[in-house]
């Protein structure tokens, strides 16, 4: 079954400052204290139906395979780019790791995760002048892992395994500077997937 | 800024769009309503349950990222496509040794503050986590159950946040103000049938928010990789690439240098506070005792080319760490290269 690929798509619908439109009789209006907001609305209903209604799959924007190890096993893999987004403070890239072929294969522990965290940070955005990486983070001060630097990551972690049907994937990585419209995605060990278009 | 959602091509979108009323102004909300009411939506995301591709697709939507007094709540919905099984327990990913919660709390709600470089986490009490349990999700498939996380206040400046939920993300989410209403009790609550109640009795008990407050490395490199800049909130740290500065074995400045550098004296100049520390490594080829040496003699280079171009405001430090502090694998060429570098350090100024 196709599957309707709503993931990471934002709707950001967030509303400018603009004088009210409202003319619904007061009593009609909230009763309770005001909920200042600046988020669109949708009827409940429909949001259910449209994020939940049967697949249809988008193109990926690239697909690129390439080799990961874990142990001494070498395995062929496909890694498909689905979104690449410029937001004022962030980019958010969007992909999918599956299996190159029908076989599942095994991936965590694999070269493609930093060792010892088998998050993604490896994954890179390169833009004509820069390479952005993802945003990670520390442990709690004083914890277990507290002198272990930056173990976390606004990134995946591995899946133990993938299939042909591919587990979604995403990074948090700096915003870019300027207004490239096409981005390379890096992974390692996988051919770079070169010219992504950039959503905004 | 409303986006036109018909370019991403993704089913069911464009209905939204025309669905969306834009008469709502800023400090109004329609009537919400017990059910099949309006709700705001600022994102939605999806992610493979359990992180696995043989289990269905939770998909999902972020309602709001609202300040409450105290805290910072975070409102979503996560469900599966009709006949699809839902199992609650795999929505999110299980609390790990680091991790302060307990088992079926959905704790992995995390909001990341870019500019700030600050990451929060849901608040944890004397009575446990302030944030829904999977097991309020429900076990029906088809339908959208609300899940919400309390985490640390928000400096009043961060308007917008990405919230890290489940294995997911959400983009430019905008930061408003005060709970969403109607509360209700009811579990499991679904899409339309109102807001959970806070636990606002619970947020004062939280004995140290910062516990819960995480420090956000920022890393980016020029295309050709010379300098590699980290920066965390108050701190940033420049390495850059000894290839570049300098011939093999060499601590005398190759012309390509300087340009790289006087770059890096223009950003100390704007925003070092306090002594920059500029450090010499080496890779571990050769003798120790010589990579040493090279590694000190490097630094004291860098430092006085920083020098020049800094002015008189900056002071430095310099010093050689040899081939002690590699930060990549020895064992292959790319670690290596990314072992040689000079790394130059510095607080920022407030506000730069």
């Amino acid at each position: 079954m196709r599957r309707v690929l709503v993931a990471g798509l934002v709707l950001g619908l967030a509303l400018t400052a603009c004088s009210s439109d409202d003319t619904r009789p007061r009593a009609e209006r909230s009763s309770a204290a005001p909920t200042p907001t600046a988020s669109p609305e949708a009827p409940a209903q429909d949001l259910v139906d449209q994020l939940l209604a049967p697949d249809v799959q988008p193109d990926p924007l690239a697909t690129v395979t390439g080799t990961i190890t874990v142990g001494q096993q070498a395995t062929p893999v496909t890694v498909d780019v689905l979104e690449v987004r410029a937001a004022e403070t962030s980019t958010l890239l969007r992909w999918r790791l599956r299996s190159s072929t029908a076989q599942r294969v095994d991936t965590f522990g694999s070269s493609m995760s930093r060792p010892g965290s088998q998050d993604t940070r490896g994954i890179r955005v390169l833009t004509a002048d820069a390479v952005l990486q993802p945003y990670t983070y520390e442990g709690p001060e004083g914890g277990v892992f507290a002198a272990a630097g930056d173990l976390f990551c606004a990134c995946s972690v591995l899946p133990t395994q993938v299939g042909a049907e591919g587990v979604l994937m995403y990074a948090v990585l700096p915003p870019m500077t300027g207004e490239p419209s096409m981005v390379d995605v890096l992974l390692p060990g996988i051919a770079p997937a070169a010219g992504v278009p950039v959503t905004r | 800024m409303v986006r036109d959602l018909r370019k991403r091509g993704a089913v069911g979108l464009a209905l939204l769009a025309v669905l969306w009323s834009p008469v709502a102004a800023v400090g109004q909300s329609p009537a919400p309503g017990p059910s099949g009411g309006e709700v705001p939506v600022v994102g939605t995301f999806s992610y493979n349950s359990g992180n696995n591709d043989a289990e269905p697709e939770i998909r999902g939507a972020v309602h709001g990222v609202r300040r409450v007094p105290g805290g910072t709540a975070v409102y979503y919905s996560l469900g599966v496509a009709p006949g699809e099984t839902f199992d609650a327990v795999r929505t999110m990913p299980t609390a790990g040794l680091a991790e302060a919660y307990t088992a079926g709390d959905a704790f992995a709600v995390r909001v990341l503050d870019p500019r700030g470089l600050q990451l929060y986490l849901p608040l944890n009490g004397p009575q446990g986590c302030l944030c829904s349990m999977v097991y309020d999700f429900g076990q029906e498939s088809g339908r959208l159950a609300i899940g919400w996380a309390v985490l640390p206040e928000l400096p009043a400046k961060v308007q917008t946040v990405s919230v890290l939920i489940g294995y997911g993300s959400v983009e430019d989410v905008p930061v408003e103000e005060g709970p969403l209403l109607p509360e209700v009790q009811t579990t499991p609550l679904l899409l339309g049938g109102g807001w959970p109640a806070l636990p606002m009795d619970q947020i004062s008990a939280v004995s140290d928010q910062r516990l819960f407050v995480r420090t956000l490395v920022r890393r980016t490199a020029d295309r050709k990789s010379t300098v590699t800049t980290s920066e965390t909130a108050g701190k940033v740290d420049e390495a850059l690439s000894a290839d570049v500065l300098f011939a093999v074995g060499s601590a005398t400045l190759s012309p390509a240098a300087r340009s790289t550098l006087q770059q890096v004296a223009e950003r100390l100049r704007a925003r070092a506070a306090g002594p920059v520390t500029v450090v010499g490594h080496t890779d571990s080829t050769g003798d120790s005792a010589a990579n040493q040496a090279l590694s000190e003699a490097r630094a004291r280079a860098v430092r006085d080319a920083l020098q020049d171009g800094a002015g008189a405001g900056v002071t430095f430090q310099a010093s050689g760490k040899g081939e002690t502090q590699p930060v990549a694998d020895e064992a292959t060429p790319d670690g290596r290269q990314a072992n040689r570098r000079v790394t130059v350090t510095y607080a920022v100024k407030p506000g730069s």
